[in-house]
C-alpha cells in the first residue's frame, strides 16, 4: 500500500513538474517613443504650453463639450495662435507666474477648450442665457469668444481676461476650497430660485455681492469677486467695499485666499492694466 | 509514523518543485532615470556658471518695442554678479547685483531687481526670472519664467564675437551721451532761466500745455493741458529720455489726432527751447513766453455759454458796461516792469499840480454807454480814466479814449485815438505816450486772476498781460454787474 502511495506521489510530481516547466515568452519591453509632429507655429505654441504647464489647449470642435440645449461655434484656426500668445500667455499665465514661481504649472487646468463664440442657451430654463466661460471642476475650462480677437478692442480684451480669471477662480476654489467663512457672509441672501437678474447692482452690493451674477450661488459669488478685483483699480475696490461690512468681509476673505498662495490680486490688476496700456 | 513523515516530505518537496517550475518569465523594465531635484540642479548649474570666469553672454529683447540688449554676466561664488549691458545706465560694469535660483517644478535663474534685468522689467515689461536648461553644447537655454512668451534666449560663454557686439552697443551709448550733453545743457538752461515772462509753456502748432516742472534727477516733465473736449485741465507727469536731438516722452501725449512722442530741440534762446518737431503736432517752443498755451476757461456763471474774458472786457454791444480798476498798492496792481512807467506818470501829474502821490488809479470803462448821458459814439465809447486828486485834494477823472479789437478768446488789442476829454487835453500827449508804450499792437491777454476774497460777492479780478512783453501787466478789480460774471 505504501509503495502504491509512493508511486502515486512520484507520478503526480513528475506530471506537475513537466506541466509547470512549460515556460512562457517574456513580453518584450519597447519604450514609448513620443512622435510629436509639430507642423506649424500653432502646434508648437500649444505644445510648448503643454510641456510647460501640462495643460492642453484644445481648439478642435467637439459638440460634446456643451450641453444639447446650447449653441456655439468653433474658433477660427488663424486666431488660435495669436489668442494663445497674446491673451492666454500675456493676460492669463504671466500675471500669476510673475508673482509666484511655477504657480500656473501647479494650478492651470488640464484642459482649456477654445470656442469661437459665446455659448448661447436658447432653450430650457436658462433661456436667452449666454455664457462667456465654464469651469468643469478643476480640470477643464471652456473659454469663449476667440473669434472676436482684436487687441485694439478694449471691451473684448477686458471681457476675455475677466472671464479667464473668473473661471480660474473656480479652479482654485475646487482645488483648495474657498474658506467656509465666505459662504456664511451672505447666507440667506442669495437669489435662490429667483433669477439673479431681477436684483439691481445696488441691491446686490447691499447684500455683500460684487455683482448680481454672484447671487447665483456661493461658487459664482466667489469667482465674481475675483474677476471684479482683477478688473478694477485698487482704490476703487476699496471705495466699493467700504460701503458695508458684508462687502468688507468678503473682500478680505477673497484677497487673503489668493495672498496665501502668493498672489496679490491688486498687483495682478495693475499688471493687467499695464499690459493693456501697451498692447 | 516515519513512513508518513517521508510521504509528507516528498509531497512538500514536490509542491515546491511545482511552484518553482511554474514561475513564469517576466518582462524586466530598465531602471527609470529620475530627474535631478531642483536643489541639486541649482548646485550643479551654479558650479558651471561660476566656473567660467570669462563670463556669460546673452542678447535679450524683452518686447517687440525694445531693442535687443547685449549683456555680459560674471556669476560669482558668493551669488553676486558683475554685469555690463548695452543699456544706458548699465553700460559700465555694475557689481552690486546678485543672482539666485527659484522654482518648484523647473529651475529658474533669478537676477536681483537692481540689475539691468530690473530696468528691462520696469521699462519694457521684461522679466528678471528665467527658466534655465543646460544644453548639450554647454550653453544654457533661458526662457521667461512668467510665460509671457515662449522665446528662447541663449546664455553662452563669452566669445570675441559676443564682446564685439557688446562693445559696439556700449560705444554707441558713450557716443549718445556725448551728443545728449547738448540736449541736457539746453534743459539746464531752461530750468535756470528767469526772464520774468508770465507764461511757461509747451506751445506747438497743434497742442499747448503749461510747463509745470522739469525734474532732471528723475527725468520727469510735468505738463498741464486740457484734454480735447474737456473743460478741465489735467496735470500729467511724463517720463522723458534724452536723445541726441531732444527728448522722448513716455507715455506719448495723445491729443485729438495728434501724438507727441518726442520733442526735437532747436536752439535755446530768450528763455525757451525751440521745438523743431514733435511727433505730428508741429513745431513750437518749450519754455518762457508771452502768451498762454490754450484759451482760458469761459465764464462759469452770469454769461452765455462760451463767453470769454475778451468778450467780458470789451462788452461789445452789451450793457451794462465793463468797469475794471486798480487801487493804489503798486506791488499788487502793477507788475515790477510796469511800475517805473506808472511812477513816471504819477510824477508827471505831480509836476502838473496834482496830488498823484496820494491817489492815482487806472480805470477802464469799456462800452461806456448808458443810452443817456454819454454819446453813443465809437470814438468815445472806451475810456481810460485816471483817477487823481487835484491840488485842492478833490478827486478828478482824466479821460482818454481808445478803440478795442478782439483777436481771440482772450486776446485784445487797444489803440489810442489820441483824444481825450476836454479837461484832460493838457495831459493828453503824456498819457497817450504812456498808453502806446504799454498797449502795443501785439495786444494783451485778458487773464482771469481769481477773486478778491471768498465772499459770494467777491469781485472777479482780471490781469491784462502784454503779448509783446508779458513782464508788463495790470491787475484789475472788476465791478460787479447786476448779475456778476465769474470765470474762476
Amino acid at each position: 500500500m505504501s509503495n502504491t502511495i509512493a508511486c502515486f506521489v512520484a507520478i503526480l510530481t513528475g506530471i506537475s513538474v513537466a506541466a509547470g516547466c512549460k515556460k512562457g515568452t517574456a513580453i518584450p519591453y519597447e519604450p514609448y517613443e513620443e512622435h510629436i509632429r509639430l507642423e506649424n507655429a500653432t502646434d508648437s505654441a500649444l505644445y510648448a504650453i503643454y510641456k510647460e504647464y501640462q495643460t492642453k489647449i484644445i481648439y478642435r470642435w467637439d459638440r460634446r463639450y456643451i450641453t444639447a440645449d446650447a449653441f456655439a461655434s468653433p474658433p477660427e484656426y488663424e486666431l488660435v495662435l495669436p489668442y494663445v500668445e497674446n491673451v492666454l500667455r500675456k493676460l492669463f499665465i504671466a500675471p500669476y507666474d510673475r508673482q509666484k514661481a511655477d504657480f500656473m504649472r501647479a494650478n492651470m487646468p488640464i484642459e482649456m477648450i477654445l470656442f469661437g463664440t459665446k455659448m448661447n442657451y436658447v432653450e430650457g430654463d436658462e433661456r436667452n442665457f449666454s455664457a462667456s466661460g465654464v469651469a468643469y471642476g478643476l480640470s477643464r475650462v471652456i473659454v469663449t469668444g476667440v473669434n472676436g480677437y482684436d487687441l485694439k478692442d478694449g471691451a473684448w480684451l477686458r471681457n476675455q481676461y475677466a472671464t479667464l480669471h473668473h473661471e480660474f477662480a473656480h479652479v482654485l476654489d475646487k482645488k483648495y476650497g474657498r474658506p467656509e467663512a465666505f459662504d456664511k457672509v451672505s447666507e440667506g441672501k442669495y437669489a435662490g430660485g429667483t433669477s439673479y437678474a431681477v436684483y439691481s447692482q445696488a441691491e446686490a452690493r447691499s447684500r455683500g455681492f460684487w455683482r448680481n451674477y454672484g447671487m447665483s450661488n456661493e461658487s459664482e459669488d466667489f469667482a465674481s469677486w475675483v474677476d471684479g478685483i482683477v478688473t478694477t483699480p485698487k482704490a476703487k475696490v476699496l471705495d466699493i467695499v467700504a460701503q458695508n461690512d458684508l462687502l468688507q468681509q468678503k473682500y478680505k476673505i477673497v484677497y487673503n485666499f489668493y495672498l496665501d498662495k502668493g498672489i496679490d490680486l491688486h498687483e495682478l490688476q495693475a499688471y493687467l492694466q499695464s499690459i493693456l496700456d501697451n498692447l | 509514523m516515519k513512513r508518513i513523515n517521508l510521504y509528507i516530505t516528498c509531497a512538500w518537496c514536490a509542491g515546491m518543485l511545482v511552484l518553482a517550475a511554474c514561475k513564469k518569465v517576466t518582462t524586466t523594465l530598465p531602471p527609470k532615470p529620475l530627474p535631478p531635484a531642483i536643489d541639486s540642479l541649482a548646485v550643479s548649474y551654479k558650479a558651471l556658471l561660476t566656473a567660467n570666469t570669462a563670463g556669460w553672454y546673452m542678447l535679450y529683447q524683452p518686447s517687440d518695442a525694445a531693442t535687443a540688449t547685449a549683456i555680459r554676466i560674471q556669476f560669482n561664488q558668493d551669488n553676486s554678479t558683475s554685469i555690463v549691458a548695452g543699456l544706458k545706465g548699465y553700460h559700465e560694469e555694475k557689481n552690486d547685483g546678485s543672482y539666485s535660483f527659484d522654482g518648484e517644478y523647473s529651475l529658474q535663474l533669478v537676477f536681483s531687481d537692481n540689475t539691468v534685468f530690473g530696468e528691462l522689467t520696469r521699462r519694457w515689461n521684461g522679466f528678471n526670472k528665467f527658466r534655465i536648461t543646460l544644453l548639450e553644447n554647454g550653453e544654457f537655454a533661458l526662457r521667461r519664467a512668467d510665460g509671457f512668451d515662449n522665446k528662447t534666449i541663449l546664455l553662452s560663454k563669452v566669445t570675441p564675437a559676443h564682446t564685439q557686439v557688446l562693445n559696439d552697443q556700449v560705444q554707441a551709448i558713450y557716443g549718445q551721451i556725448a551728443l545728449e550733453a547738448a540736449t541736457r545743457e539746453k534743459l539746464q538752461a531752461l530750468i535756470g532761466a528767469q526772464p520774468g515772462y508770465y507764461f511757461n509753456n509747451l506751445l506747438l502748432e497743434n497742442f499747448g500745455a503749461y510747463l509745470e516742472g522739469i525734474d532732471t534727477a528723475t527725468n520727469e516733465i510735468t505738463l498741464k493741458w486740457r484734454p480735447e473736449g474737456s473743460a478741465t485741465a489735467v496735470s500729467t507727469t511724463l517720463h522723458y529720455d534724452l536723445f541726441p536731438g531732444g527728448i522722448t516722452l513716455e507715455p506719448a501725449i495723445h491729443y485729438g489726432g495728434y501724438t507727441i512722442d518726442s520733442l526735437y530741440f532747436g536752439a535755446f534762446d530768450d528763455g525757451a527751447i525751440e521745438i523743431v518737431s514733435s511727433g505730428n503736432a508741429g513745431a513750437g517752443k518749450l519754455g518762457w513766453m508771452h502768451v498762454p498755451p490754450y484759451p482760458y476757461q469761459t465764464a462759469i456763471t452770469g454769461a452765455p455759454a462760451g463767453y470769454t474774458t475778451a468778450d467780458f472786457f470789451i462788452r461789445h454791444g452789451e450793457l451794462p458796461r465793463f468797469y475794471g480798476y486798480t487801487l493804489d498798492d503798486m506791488d499788487t496792481y502793477y507788475s515790477p516792469a510796469l511800475q517805473p512807467y506808472i511812477q513816471d506818470l504819477k510824477d508827471y501829474f505831480v509836476s502838473q499840480g496834482f496830488k498823484a502821490d496820494e491817489i492815482f488809479r487806472l480805470q477802464f470803462y469799456n462800452n461806456n454807454y448808458n443810452g443817456g448821458s454819454l454819446p453813443d459814439d465809437h470814438a468815445t465809447r472806451n475810456q481810460l480814466q485816471l483817477l487823481v486828486r487835484n491840488g485842492a485834494g478833490s478827486s478828478t477823472w482824466q479821460v482818454f479814449f481808445y478803440d478795442l479789437q478782439q483777436h481771440g478768446p482772450n486776446h485784445v488789442s487797444m489803440v489810442s485815438f489820441g483824444t481825450s476829454g476836454s479837461s484832460s487835453a493838457p495831459y493828453k500827449d503824456k498819457v497817450v505816450e504812456f498808453m502806446n508804450e504799454i498797449f502795443t499792437p501785439e495786444g494783451f491777454t485778458v487773464v482771469p486772476a481769481g477773486r478778491n476774497g471768498t465772499a459770494a460777492t467777491a469781485l472777479q479780478q482780471l490781469r491784462l498781460v502784454s503779448r509783446k512783453d508779458s513782464r508788463i501787466w495790470i491787475l484789475l478789480l472788476v465791478a460787479n454787474f447786476p448779475t456778476p460774471i465769474y470765470f474762476d
